[in-house]
């Protein structure tokens, strides 16, 4: 059952970490136009992820013995927050840092914690998530790829799609069938740790309509992983998979994906003389959203605090995200069209034009809209 | 639907409960006396909450009082409660920072409730006329402005005309040159009551989605065809999902205005929260009407109480166009991104 979603503010001990971090953003990416920050979490550069690493900011709430800063949830809400709104290319060490690091440290060994925790932290192990497959979207328990046990540890076998940034990354933890038949659905399912240089996989990453590759496929063929490639408990990766999902759903980055094209549309708004109450109100609308977004993803993080799994409510903040981040680029892209005398710069068209071709994939990641609210309705009580 | 962890709404759900049944709205709405339920409702002395000490009220601050205003759009009270609670507070203030009031307030803070006319005051005659003035036909005064005149004006001693559907509270309301005269409080350089009646409308939206929403899903669940709830169909699902995150939403950019030590909001979270509230009541009315089906439209089922109310309240005192409107240009006025007028303004942090 859904229970109410209590403001808080940001703690005022973070106010210090903001300054610290918009000080060094502001430097980093000075001069960079609005349609590269438009990219965001979409946009890669690995040099600039191993300058956060040196400043202690990739895994922030991991803790010190494993290389992390042992910072807290409001800490990493603030930094996220920061990075995603000055649209900082994190694709790199986005999933290592939100999901994989958190992951292998609820259910990892204490080895793969060792080895893998303080890699990430340092910026030098980037990591993806292998979920969907060519017959399985929406549907994750039905995927197909295989790892079967042998003397030496598992012989994997399938192919994943859609995969984020993995021709940039060096592992991948995927959902695999361990043991059974499709037909048993979420039984049988494990998560693997695969290292992408074995021989055997092969990465190939697909152009989007873009003209970027921020996905890829990934197949296996017979490659051999080791017996401590197996993460968490065999035939337990559904369950271990929905955990990690909370950590995804509930951030910022479910707020901020179009907040290049609004700070680039305000902007020129201030230079050239529109008055009008429309204008205003339009502007007034998506702020209003903003904030009351803001709050609602404040009050799940508060949750996190508190030792809760708020896996529904981050759906709530998740679906509500994308839909205002979708309506965003369509209000701003249907403005532009009522108001063909205004001189829009060469950047805040292609900033649209960016958003406007990849929006659509807002309300498929991580979820689709679909899912999400047949989630949310069985968190209502109605399924 | 939402639960709450708070004593004060726990004694406000109950108090409302027994006080301010679904029938006694429909006696109140058909013309009923309204001086029963006043004096049920006054009689906890919570019509001073926001007032200070010193004027034998009980100090507490906005987010204090918070739950309470919103259990009182839960349980949409006909009357003017909330209003009553910041005009009393308003007065109090306004009494004790300008001699000039002392002549109309010489007897204390007035009894009966209070509702703000902000909007849509005219001066033709030396008379006053208050136009669609919300909670106009249950209301015992009316805190009007017009320019720079603010007025404290009793229900009755008006002409009343009813200005809405039927059921509606709201009413055109003149009076004469000479009780416009006598009731007179002094001159205001600055509209005073556009923020109040907004958060007031904003919270009580908030309380009246969530019922609104509790009575929905009550509904998805018992109703059955095809041989089972209604519910289990994903037509259902994904539209009452939709609306969940719509009250979700109303209910925070309601308890966000009401975040303020003292008893009156800031002026931009008024804003906020009458946009963002206003602009969720069509969704929500029309899906909560959708699952209902044609019992929904009936006079004898309780929904109505509860959606016609939210349909007024939406466009009352500004709707999500007119306030969105006077955020976006205190957006555009600033030189913030964003995030930082949202931060700095709205969550009161500090500039990064």
């Amino acid at each position: 059952m859904l229970t109410a979603l209590e403001f808080n503010q940001v703690p005022d001990q973070e106010a210090a970490f903001r300054s610290e971090v918009r000080h060094f953003l502001n430097e980093a990416l000075v001069g960079v136009p609005s349609h590269a920050k438009a990219r965001s979490w979409m946009g890669t550069s690995d040099d600039f992820s191993k300058k956060l690493a040196k400043k202690g900011w990739l895994g922030l709430t991991i803790p010190k013995e494993y290389g992390g800063s042992g910072k807290g949830f409001f800490s990493r809400f603030v930094l996220s927050e920061e990075l995603l709104a000055s649209g900082a290319p994190v694709a790199s060490h986005w999933i290592a840092d939100r999901q994989s690091g958190p992951l292998l440290l609820r259910y990892g060994t204490e080895a793969q914690r060792q080895f893998y925790i303080p890699r990430i932290c340092r910026g030098e192990a980037f990591f993806c998530i292998g979920m969907s497959e060519p017959s399985s979207g929406s549907d994750l328990a039905s995927i197909r790829s295989r790892a079967q046990r042998t003397e030496a540890g598992w012989l994997l076998n399938g192919s994943k799609i859609w995969t984020t940034n993995a021709h940039g990354c060096d592992y991948m933890i995927a959902l695999v069938r361990t043991s059974g038949e499709t037909s048993d659905r979420q039984k049988g399912l494990s998560q693997v740790i695969i290292d992408l240089s074995l021989p055997g996989v092969i990465v190939r990453p697909i152009t989007d309509l873009a003209g970027d590759a921020h996905f890829s496929e990934v197949f296996f063929d017979n490659v051999k992983l080791g017996a401590d490639a197996l993460v968490g408990t065999e035939g337990q990766g559904w369950d271990q998979v929905n955990a990690e999902l909370a950590f995804e759903r509930s951030g910022p980055e479910r707020i901020y994906s179009s907040i290049a094209l609004l700070d680039c549309w305000m902007d020129a708004l201030r230079t050239q003389p529109i008055h009008d109450t429309e204008t205003a109100a339009l502007v007034g609308a998506m702020v209003a959203e903003m904030a009351t977004l803001r709050a609602l993803s404040l009050a799940v993080t508060q949750k996190l605090v508190d030792g809760e799994s708020p896996a529904i409510d981050a759906s709530v903040v998740k679906d509500f995200g994308t839909d205002f981040e979708q309506r965003l680029i369509a209000n701003i892209a249907s403005w532009l069209g009522a108001h063909p005398e205004f001189l829009a710069s060469s950047d805040l068209l292609q900033t649209l034009g960016y958003l406007e071709q990849m929006g659509a994939t807002f309300s498929l990641r991580g979820g689709t809209r679909e899912i999400l609210r047949g989630i949310i309705a069985r968190g209502l009580g109605l399924r | 639907m939402t639960l709450m962890q708070n004593d004060f709404y726990d004694s406000a759900e109950r108090l409302f409960g027994e006080v301010c049944t679904p029938a006694v709205i429909r006696q109140i709405e058909g013309g009923g006396d309204t001086a029963h339920l006043w004096s049920e409702l006054s009689s906890v002395g919570f019509a001073d909450a926001l007032l200070p000490e010193s004027a034998t009220g009980a100090a507490l601050s906005l987010t204090e009082v918070w739950p309470m205003l919103f259990s009182m759009g839960r349980h949409a009270l006909p009357l003017p409660y909330a209003q009553t609670l910041l005009g009393r507070a308003w007065l109090q203030q306004a009494n004790a920072t300008t001699c000039a009031h002392a002549k109309v307030l010489a007897q204390g803070l007035p009894e009966g409730t209070i509702t703000f006319a902000p909007f849509r005051v005219l001066t033709e005659r030396a008379g006053v006329q208050a136009i669609g003035v919300s909670f106009g036909r249950t209301a015992t005064w009316v805190l009007a402005q017009s320019d720079t005149s603010v007025w404290l004006l009793p229900t009755s001693q008006a002409q009343s005309v009813a200005s809405g559907g039927n059921g509606s509270l709201d009413a055109d309301l003149s009076w004469s040159p000479e009780v416009a005269q006598a009731s007179l409080l002094g001159r205001f350089e600055q509209p005073q009551f556009r923020e109040l009646l907004a958060l007031s409308l904003a919270v009580l939206i908030a309380g009246a989605a969530d019922r609104v929403f509790e009575m929905t899903l009550g509904w998805a669940n018992q109703r059955e065809q095809f041989g089972k709830p209604i519910g289990r169909f994903q037509a259902l699902q994904q539209q009452i999902s939709e609306v969940a995150e719509q009250v979700f939403g109303a209910r925070m950019a309601a308890e966000m205005a009401c975040r303020s030590a003292a008893w009156q909001p800031a002026p931009a979270l008024a804003a906020l929260a009458k946009a963002q509230t206003s602009q969720a009541v069509g969704r929500i009315v029309a899906v909560a009407h959708a699952v209902h089906g044609a019992i929904g439209v009936t006079q004898e089922f309780d929904l109505q109480l509860y959606t016609r109310r939210l349909n007024e309240w939406a466009r009352a005192g500004g709707g999500a166009g007119y306030w969105s409107g006077v955020l976006g240009q205190q957006v555009l006025n600033s030189k913030s991104s964003a995030l930082d007028f949202v931060r700095t303004e709205l969550f009161a942090e500090p500039a990064a």
